[in-house]
């Protein structure tokens, strides 16, 4: 009862103000009128009856602040008062507050940026119940590289295990949904009935898949993510029961998820479900059935290690039965990862670095608001003292100046929240991509409290030490004179120079991190990439794998596709190859061991290499060398000697010493053999600062489909390089058409021109480079704004000691001298603070850097030097403004 | 009328409540009343009245209502709740025990130890 009674009162007293003060007025009115009306009685007159009422009552003004300040409510008023007062001030010095916004909302805003990014990728909200819990289940060979995991093994580990509630798998395959328009790409997963289950998760309508839907011939059923229903579905309300066709095949709705529900959690196309049929296929430890990726709950206290560990010692039982077909590279242990962190691993290191540069520049913007705040707290001394002396304790003081800081700083995060919208839709598209978010990147209501708690605390570091400062001044002195007191102008100059110094350092380190991504892009462009890439065009032909089971797509497809390309005008040459260089998206690795026959001395007996079929052609578009022998061409058919083509690094680690090349041949099964014919130079397989791989390839027009590689080189993935005429991009167009018109099942093929392809494999440390160098020069900007700031006002203040040196006599270049030397020392400083720091940060850039260390000397000199000029150039126009100081003005004027 | 006597801080709100237990009354009249019930020997600040008027009503202790006064002017009257009571029975039993202990403190003699 008393608590509903304090908020009505509390609520009268805010919203309805106007009220309570009138209904406070009648009774006030009342109460004079009846206690003038009994003096009256007692014989006073009607005048000094009311007199005397008033005055023993009080104002009408008082009256109404004390009842205020007793229900509580004097703090709220003086907060909204200084609101006020803020504004108004704030609105008499333009110049000043639209500086501080500026330098706010670049720093602040880089960090709403920020927020948005990490709330999304290492916050991510996951749409299952605890999904802590959650594990990621990856199997490991004895070499500790990834191995497969099989349906047999996921089941014992089911059975056996005490440390996971229940655990699930999944696969992604092809899904050509169709719909009215033609057919539409979605990720189809086929999964285990229970992966909801141990997701927690439940459909909006109709229900999730059953155990039986598991069998063979009963597995025709699917469900449906709430954008697929949504949109390729119109959101129907009767689809649940309706059938929908998949990959040409009927499938039966039976339950439609939630909005935002998907899985996996890091897909960004629309999503179906349909149940994984288990045959006795599966229980093969071989290919016969498909391999799987796992996802269990935990049971309650249990840790993914402990996890791990049981599972490993499960599989070691069952590594026996890999021997035969995986000799040693058969899944022997069992690794468990939080799922969460399986979203963003390769994306961690660039997002810490990200975070430690934005957090630099806001602190650089922090240090440079708390500079001008203090010289302007030196300009309102008088206004300070006289309020004081009016009677405002200290603390009332400090309150109010903290709270211009806090209007300063929130205007400062909503201009920045604003900038910080336009940066990421700017970059939204490279940033999706690189560090694989999902499409939106709007800021929510968890980025904005965050940038809420930041303002506060932005406001807290340059706000109140300068508040405090100010408001412990001593009155009497101030009111006296205005010029600068000697005691507390001391502290406030020393720390008007630590903040500059702090700036300084700090920009550095932004500006040595810059240096380092651009020297690294320099290098990586100037690397010799070992082939031709100008007017060179890569397709890749996809087709619905589903249509093409079982026919062979090379012959049928590919080939006649090849040589409809070969003729078309405008074409050099053409030709099929597995995956051209640098494109990071498939690749084929060949293990096998080498007969005793061969072995020799000091070469190793396993031999680990890329595995690429090639056309003849593609030496005449790529134009690479070749170091021996020769390549493929025309006299390399299907009937003659199989002939093989090795890279550079491929002969220095498997071929002997010498030119015997003609003796090592590989076995291929059904009595062909591979021999190789050629040595050519190395070039990069994946991207231009990883070396290259030993590499075999061998020729496309030679392979049967009977041959043990076909299905890997030529059927798994196919890409076809193109030599053109003329400029590459504008020829896209007409070769789309050319495959449209030939097979219209291509319709999902992706061109790209190889420069293109080049410049992606560059892509995230073009991304570094760039964000660097905004946040450098930015930082740069500041920090130099922050250094003329701090010199002009020091030439104001010592206006008076300037005008006496040159009276007696100093040279106008001495002064200048003075005030350079001033400026240098700081900048030193700076400097120095700057490289240590630099030395632990760039730490961070490490795994993006290319061709130059973290601790590269030259960067840290040059970005120093660039630094220490920049800084002398600020300084030179208070410089030279104080050399000019008219002395006469000076001594006299005040 | 005898000499004024000083009034302890909170014991104001005391007041107010004992006053406004006799019946409705509006700011001036509990002024009068304690007036009045402490036989003249006690004159509250009129500056401290409305203050503390407003805080026991923001407490839930009192509630106020428009109404009329002896003179049909609109006035605000202020009457004792339910919590106002026991709070008033409360204060009183505090204030007798207290009473009561200074008392004994102030009449003790000079012990022998």
């Amino acid at each position: 009862m008393k608590i509903s009674a304090r908020i009505r009162s509390w609520w009268k007293a805010l919203a309805h103000r106007p009220q309570m003060e009138s209904e406070l007025e009648a009774e006030l009115r009342f109460h004079v009128e009846a206690y003038a009306a009994d003096l009256a009685r007692q014989g006073v007159s009607q005048e000094e009856a009311l007199r005397r009422a008033r005055i023993e009552l009080g104002t009408v003004a008082t009256q109404k602040e004390e009842v205020r300040a007793s229900v509580g409510l004097r703090s709220w008023d003086d907060f909204r008062a200084d609101i006020r007062y803020a504004f108004r001030q704030l609105r008499h010095t333009p110049a000043f507050t639209v500086t501080v916004l500026v330098v706010l909302a670049l720093g602040i805003g880089a960090n709403a940026a920020m927020f948005s990014i990490i709330d999304v990728t290492l916050l991510r909200w996951l749409p299952y119940q605890r999904p802590a819990e959650l594990v990621s289940l990856h199997t490991a060979d004895d070499h500790d590289t990834n191995s497969y995991t099989f349906y047999a093994d996921m089941l014992e580990w089911q059975n056996q295990t005490h440390s996971l509630q229940s655990l699930a798998y999944y696969t992604r395959i092809e899904g050509f949904l169709e719909v009215k328009s033609g057919q539409e790409l979605v990720s189809a997963q086929s999964v285990s009935a229970n992966l909801f289950t141990v997701l927690g998760a439940q459909p909006m309508r109709g229900r999730v898949l059953l155990n039986e839907e598991q069998t063979p011939g009963q597995g025709n059923v699917i469900v449906l993510s709430h954008d697929v229903w949504s949109h390729l579905l119109q959101s129907d309300p009767d689809a649940v029961g309706k059938q929908v066709k998949l990959n040409d095949q009927s499938y039966t709705v039976v339950g439609i998820m939630p909005p935002h529900f998907v899985f996996p959690a890091n897909e960004r196309e629309p999503q179906v479900w349909v149940p994984a049929e288990i045959t006795p296929a599966h229980l093969k430890r071989d290919f016969s059935g498909p391999t799987y990726q796992s996802i269990a709950r935990m049971q309650a206290g249990r840790s993914p290690d402990s996890v791990g560990a049981e599972l490993s010692g499960i599989q070691r039982n069952l590594a026996p039965f890999y021997k035969e077909l995986f000799s040693d590279l058969g899944p022997s242990r069992v690794k468990a990862i939080p799922y969460r962190e399986t979203l963003v691993a390769s994306s961690r290191p660039a997002l810490l670095a990200l975070m430690a540069a934005v957090g630099m520049m806001w602190l650089i913007a922090c240090a440079n608001v708390a500079n001008l705040m203090l010289a302007r707290s030196m300009a309102r001394q008088r206004e300070i003292a006289v309020r004081g002396a009016l009677g405002a304790s200290r603390g009332r003081i400090v309150r109010q100046l903290f709270t211009e800081s806090l209007v300063l700083s929130f205007l400062g995060s909503a201009a920045g929240l604003g900038l910080a919208r336009l940066a990421l839709s700017f970059f939204s598209q490279t940033l999706s991509v690189r560090l694989n978010l999902p499409e939106r990147l709007a800021p929510n209501p968890a980025v904005l409290g965050a940038l809420l708690g930041l303002s506060v605390v932005s406001a807290l570091l340059f706000g109140l030490l300068p508040a405090w400062l100010a408001a412990r001044i001593s009155i009497e002195q101030s009111l006296r004179q205005a010029s600068a007191q000697a005691g507390s102008s001391r502290n406030r100059y020393r720390l008007q120079q630590a903040m500059v110094v702090a700036e300084i350092g700090l920009s550095l380190v932004l500006l040595v991190g810059c240096g380092l991504m651009l020297r690294t892009v320099f290098t990586l462009r100037r690397v010799p990439l070992g082939f031709r890439t100008d007017h060179v065009l890569v397709a890749q032909p996809k087709l619905p794998r589903y249509k093409y089971r079982g026919v062979d797509a090379n012959r049928t497809v590919y080939q006649p596709l090849l040589q409809r390309i070969q003729q078309m005008p405008g074409v050099r040459s053409a030709s099929l190859t597995t995956v051209v260089p640098l494109k990071n998206g498939f690749s084929s690795v060949l293990s096998i061991y080498v007969r005793a026959g061969q072995k020799d001395a000091g070469k190793p007996n396993k031999i680990d290499a890329r595995l690429k079929a090639v056309g003849p052609e593609l030496q005449e578009i790529f134009g690479f060398r070749m170091v021996r022998g020769r390549f493929f061409n025309q006299q390399d058919t299907p009937d003659s000697q199989v002939v093989a083509v090795v890279n550079r690094a491929f002969a220095q680690a498997y071929l002997p010493e010498g030119d015997i090349m003609e003796n090592f041949s590989l076995s291929m099964g059904k009595g062909r053999d591979i021999k190789i014919v050629g040595v050519m130079d190395d070039f990069h397989q994946v991207s231009i600062d990883q070396p290259s791989f030993p590499e075999i390839d061998l020729c496309t027009s030679q392979m049967r489909p009977t041959d043990g590689f076909y299905q890997p080189v030529l059927q798994a993935h196919v890409e076809i390089a193109v030599r053109t005429q003329s400029d590459p991009g504008q020829f896209i167009p007409e070769l789309r058409h050319a495959m449209l018109d030939l097979n219209p099942d291509l319709q999902t093929s992706t061109f790209q021109a190889m420069n293109d392809v080049v410049e992606e494999s560059m892509g995230s440390q073009l991304l570094a480079a760039h964000l660097l160098e905004l946040f450098g020069v930015t930082a740069l900007l500041i920090a130099l704004a922050g250094l003329y700031g701090l010199l002009t006002y020091l030439v104001a203040q010592r206006h008076r000691e300037l005008g006496i040196r040159i009276a007696l006599g100093a040279q106008r270049s001495v002064i200048m001298q003075m005030l350079l030397q001033q400026a240098g020392r700081l900048l030193v400083i700076g400097s120095l603070m700057g490289v240590v720091l630099a030395y632990f940060s760039t730490r961070l850039l490490a795994s993006f850097l290319y061709g130059v260390k973290p601790h590269d000397m030259w960067t840290l000199a040059g970005v120093t030097a660039l630094l220490f000029l920049c800084g002398l150039l600020a300084s030179y126009i208070p410089a030279q403004r104080a050399s000019r100081v008219d002395p006469l003005q000076a001594l006299r004027g005040d | 009328m005898g000499k004024q006597l000083d009034l302890l801080q909170g014991t104001l709100d005391m007041l107010i409540l004992k006053a406004v237990s006799l019946g409705p009354l509006h700011g001036y009249g509990v002024l009068l009343r304690i007036q009045q019930i402490s036989g003249g020997q006690l004159e509250i600040q009129q500056g401290s009245l409305y203050p503390a008027l407003y805080r026991l009503e923001h407490q839930g202790l009192i509630a106020s209502e428009w109404g009329e006064s002896e003179n049909n002017r609109k006035a605000k009257f202020y009457r004792l709740t339910a919590p106002g009571r026991k709070k008033l029975q409360a204060e009183t039993d505090n204030w007798n025990r207290m009473a009561g202990v200074i008392g004994n403190i102030l009449s003790r003699e000079a012990e022998k130890v």
